[in-house]
């Protein structure tokens, strides 16, 4: 390759994006209103930046959206260095009577800025509290969006809400499945007999049993519940592999009999087995000569690309050789 | 009659793995036939297979495909200097073969295979190359009882000061990737980190045999033989990732493309101005997901993780060798060169000479209260940073401008000039 020719080529390409960045900038920000220019110097004390005008273009109505998110890219920049354009922000956030995609797009935007966690650190409080009043919002993309991110801060309200829609249907904010998932961020102790509970109840869709078995991983005094799910052939497959992969971590020596027993039997699914059998090889579990045998046979006779796969990375060997 | 070569940085078991960074080597002859000295051709074995190779007689200087010496009969050492060919890295461990034949009668003198190892965009990787890498992944896992451990205890809320939101972001997770890359090498010498090139599509990343594919609900399906699918972390959690965006055909709606993240800050091009990258692309790339990857405290939860930095990595280091930003005493390399006690200084950290947590097992306020990880890993191949990296040591990361700074990483696209 001709790195002079190839250095060219990306100074042209450079130079034309920053070039189409500042046009499209400077675009926005020309279809403000004389209005909304002159609301944008009176918040900033006379000094009138770009993120001024740019908020005051996302707030109007009158603008397409398409110009009301280019407006919002301006004011990401320096959302936290301003406290005044922060509220604003969030107002935007708490209206309901604003279009989903510009509510949507400050939500991730304000999530964005939270990485640069040194300057967000003094909104956080109020950002937090946004997101709990979302929870009931009317979109439901947003309310999920919103409950994700309090199970990922830890927030004891949103868990709570969480529980309370397992308890009962009515107050259900997320499908179970998807509440447990999120109760996962932070799994407590005390959730484990509810745990328990979906994954006994026929009625659980396989889904939320999954998701159960899942966190049921964390919990010692699970491993009677999934050893039995383990081993019952009339469980659904990928049931059953939730039980097996938390049965690894909690009791490795009862893992290590059955996977071994499921990876050799030919009646088993095919998926399962081949999943026995990677984490026979990934753990480190030792294979004697008897099992090796049966290992090698798999990896001869298999159909399924992933079973031989599977039986070859154990014995060390390549799938096809 | 026969030849020798050594190439500084061997690993414990004499292999050899070269970026696009020249390193040093010997030639010498052994077995003469007489006293009289022998010209020799140093090349590629092969120019059509595996990663390719230059050479030249000093580090700076020109190189090419081909390097002709005189060995003397007495064994001398003859010093040359090789690296991978830019745009020609390998595919496997030990495909890049040197050749030593000598000129006239071309009869071959001897062969030595390395390997040309370089960060590639994860979703263009061979299946082998994947495979390679996913396996040493699990393992370094190891279903949330391995290594990792301490990667994921870097990267949480408590620590996020060191390396967020103020100049030392760039600088302190370029040390983070090398430290997990560097851990993965101890397992498998041929792996790289790749990175997810997050301006454009990538269904074979986000496919059932390499990261997964979201059932919608946040849960990840894998191929039953792969192991990510064993991947834990936090006593027992599986990897939480729900993409805003469709995987197979689009890339996250509202990151900024290279080329514009490049622009940034054109065309004074500073640093202080090209690391609003952080909010976006990196932060917009993180939060086109739901799920772990889209929160500070959680994201290292999830090994996409690492691709995305990766990224991020491999555009600040394009930045650099557009704009040559090597010398990091030039703020415009960046900002603030002293350290945290010096005039004009920002937060400890995030200064040219501090060093940088928690490689620096400081454990006293400001910094956080634990120091996951022990000392910053060494490696055969590069003797920088050194077990304490401080923010300094990762700005010449090629060796560019010192031979001795060198990181022992290269991209696929980010080329060294001299």
């Amino acid at each position: 390759m001709d790195i002079s020719k190839y250095r060219k080529q990306t100074e042209e390409r450079v130079k034309r994006a920053g070039e189409k960045a500042r046009r499209q900038r400077d675009s926005v920000l020309r279809s403000a209103s004389p209005a909304a220019r002159s609301t944008a110097r009176a918040r900033s004390a006379g000094k009138t930046s770009d993120a001024a005008i740019a908020i005051e273009i996302a707030l109007d109505r009158s603008k397409s959206v398409k110009i009301r998110l280019q407006a919002l890219e301006i004011v990401s920049k320096t959302v936290t260095r301003d406290e005044g354009l922060f509220k604003s922000v969030l107002a935007l956030l708490a209206n309901g009577r604003q279009p989903r995609l510009i509510r949507e797009r400050v939500l991730q935007m304000l999530q964005a800025a939270s990485f640069r966690s040194a300057s967000f650190a003094p909104y956080r409080a109020d950002y937090l509290r946004a997101l709990r009043v979302l929870i009931d919002d009317a979109d439901r993309s947003l309310r999920e969006r919103a409950l994700d991110i309090l199970s990922l801060e830890r927030d004891e309200y949103a868990q709570r809400r969480l529980l309370d829609g397992l308890a009962s249907e009515s107050q259900a904010i997320v499908p179970p499945e998807k509440a447990v998932q999120l109760l996962g961020e932070d799994f407590h102790a005390d959730h484990l007999p509810l745990l328990e509970r979906i994954v006994k109840d026929s009625k659980s869709s396989s889904a939320a049993r999954r998701e159960a078995l899942r966190l049921m991983g964390a919990h010692p005094s699970s491993s009677p519940t999934l050893s039995r799910v383990l081993k019952d052939k009339r469980e659904d497959p990928n049931v059953r592999r939730e039980s097996a992969l938390s049965l690894q971590t909690l009791a490795p020596d009862q893992f290590e009999r059955l996977a071994k027993r499921i990876a050799v039997d030919g009646a088993e699914d095919a998926d399962l087995r081949a999943t026995m059998l990677t984490a026979l090889a990934l753990f480190g579990y030792p294979a004697d000569a008897k099992f090796a045998q049966h290992v090698r046979k798999v990896k001869d006779s298999a159909r399924g690309a992933n079973l031989r796969r599977a039986a070859g990375r154990l014995l060390k060997e390549d799938a096809d050789s | 009659m026969n030849t020798e070569i050594r190439i500084t940085g061997r690993d414990g078991k004499g292999a050899n793995y070269l970026t696009w960074s020249p390193v040093r080597a010997f030639v010498r002859l052994r077995n003469p036939d007489n006293a009289s000295p022998v010209d020799v051709v140093i090349d590629n074995q092969s120019t059509s297979q595996g990663g390719q190779l230059v050479f030249s007689k000093t580090r700076t200087g020109t190189s090419s495909p081909s390097l002709q010496v005189k060995l003397k009969a007495n064994g001398e050492q003859v010093i040359f200097w090789i690296a991978g060919r830019f745009g020609r890295p390998s595919l496997a461990d030990k495909d890049a073969v040197i050749r030593v034949r000598r000129v006239g009668s071309n009869a071959v003198l001897s062969t030595h295979p390395v390997m040309v190892r370089i960060r590639k965009n994860a979703n263009a990787l061979t299946p082998p190359e994947r495979d390679r890498f996913v396996q040493a992944f699990a393992t370094l896992n190891l279903g949330g009882l391995g290594p990792f451990t301490s990667f994921r205890d870097m990267h949480v809320s408590a620590a996020s000061n060191e390396a967020h939101g103020l100049s030392g972001f760039l600088p302190w997770h370029r040390a983070y990737l090398l430290d997990l890359e560097r851990s993965l090498q101890a397992i498998d010498a041929s792996v790289a980190l790749p990175y997810w090139k997050f301006d454009q599509p990538a269904p074979n990343l986000f496919s059932l045999n390499f990261f997964g594919v979201s059932d919608g609900m946040g849960s990840l399906a894998f191929a039953a033989s792969n192991p990510l699918q064993l991947w834990r972390t936090d006593g027992g959690q599986s990897i939480r990732r729900s993409p805003d965006f469709n995987t197979n055909t689009g890339r996250p709606t509202f990151v900024i493309d290279e080329d514009t993240t490049l622009a940034l800050g054109f065309p004074a091009s500073l640093f202080s101005e090209f690391t609003v990258l952080e909010g976006n692309p990196h932060g917009e790339a993180h939060v086109s997901f739901s799920g772990d990857i889209s929160s500070i405290g959680t994201a290292a939860k999830d090994p996409l993780f690492f691709l995305l930095h990766t990224n991020v990595d491999r555009l600040w280091a394009k930045w650099q060798w557009k704009n040559k930003r090597f010398n990091g005493t030039q703020t415009a390399t960046y900002p603030f060169g002293g350290a945290a006690s010096s005039a004009g200084s920002t937060r400890v950290g995030h200064n040219l000479q501090d060093t940088m947590w928690p490689w620096n097992q400081v454990k006293t306020s400001p910094r956080p209260p634990t120091a996951p990880g022990g000392d910053f890993p060494r490696a055969p191949h590069a003797s920088a940073p050194g077990k304490t990296p401080r923010v300094r040591s990762m700005i010449d990361f090629q060796g560019k401008l010192a031979m001795t700074a060198r990181l022992g990483f290269d991209y696929d696209d980010v080329p060294l000039e001299f």
